[in-house]
């Protein structure tokens, strides 16, 4: 029973890895269907990195468009050291440069008009309400760090990665990380003190 | 503050819901594809344009190549582009003005007043200048050209490329101009200039070396042969080109007739 269940999941684990190659040798060949698939698997992941990045889910929204347009010329530099996913969590890092300043911007103007918290999908309210609160200081706060310690931050403590993840994303040594890790988390202990979380 | 308030916080920031709606999700999709569709329609456009070009270059250079008129071609290529770029200062350099019978506006005749300047002669013709203006302004008297004390050497010219290919006419003209200028050689400076305007009845020196002959010829008192050669320049036949300069000549002239 035991070992038919683990023929099964074998049996996923090579049809899974048979369809990221064959994806990958059509995302290679400029297959453009290709890129709607690989969409279809990963947006998510890449969707979540550029919202709690950015702060800012329009935006976002044009990180991952720029991230699955540019896939099919990024793709050559894919070695298969990393899983797709990864891959291209590294190419949004790329990307979200371009959008950090104007993110900052309409945080800030949409700060004043959006004081309401989106709804609590049955959550007891306050509790919500605190919650949100929370992550958008946090989020606010994020926009006082470099790109490198922003990105170190959420790659590590949001995304729950680990070191040598991220480190294969960001192309830097483990050490560099862990570096940049404990520089924001300093900082956003002073400036969540410097809004009132105590 | 506490390190387990930055986490809750970093909770609360990872469970925050997506407000990406399945709209959102689907609209990005179809963006996502219209902009590769575009991209492609735009790379096909390109090589579309570029590779009937390319074709072209390499058959023509082929067949040239087998034919045995490839070097000809590039030969004449390079001629074509030397010559282009030779032209290129003599277009800039002053031209002739245009020669016309009537006389238009001020402004017209201002635009073609700029005088043409033989580059070789550019100095010499401050001299023309001076040596026009006394002579208009005072009443002409036919008498020996006075003598210069000190004639400035000739200085070394540099004949351009496009001068040099009509160097014999241009030589008659530095010859006619040195004799009248330095030499104060009337009689050979109206053979000179009358040389040069056989030579190149339209070439770029020909206002001058007509203006300069009357000149001469105001000089030798022959005047009614020098009344012939100015009253086109008075008239304006070649725009404000020595206009004023050659009414008053022929004035003084008419002053010298009738004492």
């Amino acid at each position: 029973m035991n070992s038919g269940v683990g023929m099964t999941l074998d049996c996923l684990g090579v049809d899974a890895l048979d369809t990221k190659r064959s994806l990958l040798s059509r995302l290679q060949q400029g297959d453009t269907a290709a890129v709607g698939e690989a969409y279809d698997l990963y947006h998510g992941a890449v969707r979540a990195f550029a919202t709690r990045l950015l702060g800012d889910p329009v935006l976002a929204e044009d990180v991952v468009h720029d991230v699955f347009v540019a896939l099919p010329r990024a793709v050559s530099r894919f070695r298969g050291e990393s899983s797709v996913k990864t891959f291209l969590i590294s190419i949004a890092v790329n990307h979200v440069r371009h959008y950090l300043r104007s993110a900052k911007r309409r945080r800030a103007a949409t700060r004043r008009l959006s004081s309401e918290p989106p709804p609590s999908h049955g959550e007891d309210p306050e509790r919500y309400a605190e919650r949100v609160r929370m992550a958008r200081l946090l989020s606010a706060a994020l926009d006082g760090l470099s790109l490198d310690h922003r990105v170190a931050f959420v790659l590590c403590e949001v995304e729950e990665r680990t070191s040598r993840e991220a480190a294969a994303i960001l192309a830097v040594p483990e050490a560099t990380v862990r570096t940049r890790l404990f520089h924001a988390k300093r900082k956003l202990r002073q400036r969540l003190q410097r809004e009132g979380i105590r | 503050m506490k390190d387990d308030l930055l986490r809750e916080a970093t909770h609360a920031l990872r469970q925050l819901p997506s407000p990406s709606t399945p709209f959102q999700v689907n609209e990005t999709r179809r963006r996502i594809l219209g902009s590769l569709h575009e991209g492609d329609r735009r790379r096909h456009q390109r090589w579309a344009f570029a590779l009937p070009l390319a074709a072209v270059f390499i058959g023509s250079t082929a067949w040239a190549g087998a034919s045995g008129k490839l070097p000809e071609i590039v030969k004449s290529l390079a001629s074509v582009f030397t010559r282009a770029g030779d032209n290129e200062p003599v277009q800039q350099s002053p031209s002739l003005p245009p020669v016309s019978s009537t006389r238009t506006s001020g402004q017209a005749n201002r635009s073609v007043a700029p005088q043409p300047k033989p580059a070789a002669a550019a100095s010499d013709d401050t001299e023309v200048s001076e040596e026009a203006r006394p002579t208009a302004d005072a009443p002409v008297k036919p008498s020996p050209p006075p003598v210069r004390p000190n004639p400035p050497p000739p200085r070394q010219v540099q004949v351009p490329r496009e001068v040099d290919a009509k160097s014999e006419a241009f030589d008659l003209y530095k010859r006619a101009h040195r004799a009248h200028f330095q030499k104060h050689d009337c009689v050979a400076a109206i053979s000179g200039y009358e040389a040069y305007l056989n030579a190149a009845p339209q070439g770029r020196f020909r206002l001058e070396a007509s203006y300069n002959r009357a000149l001469c010829l105001v000089r030798m008192g022959h005047r009614e042969q020098a009344r012939q050669a100015l009253r086109p320049f008075a008239e304006g036949r070649f725009g404000t080109y020595r206009q004023s300069e050659a009414e008053r000549l022929l004035d003084a002239l008419a002053e010298g007739d009738n004492p």
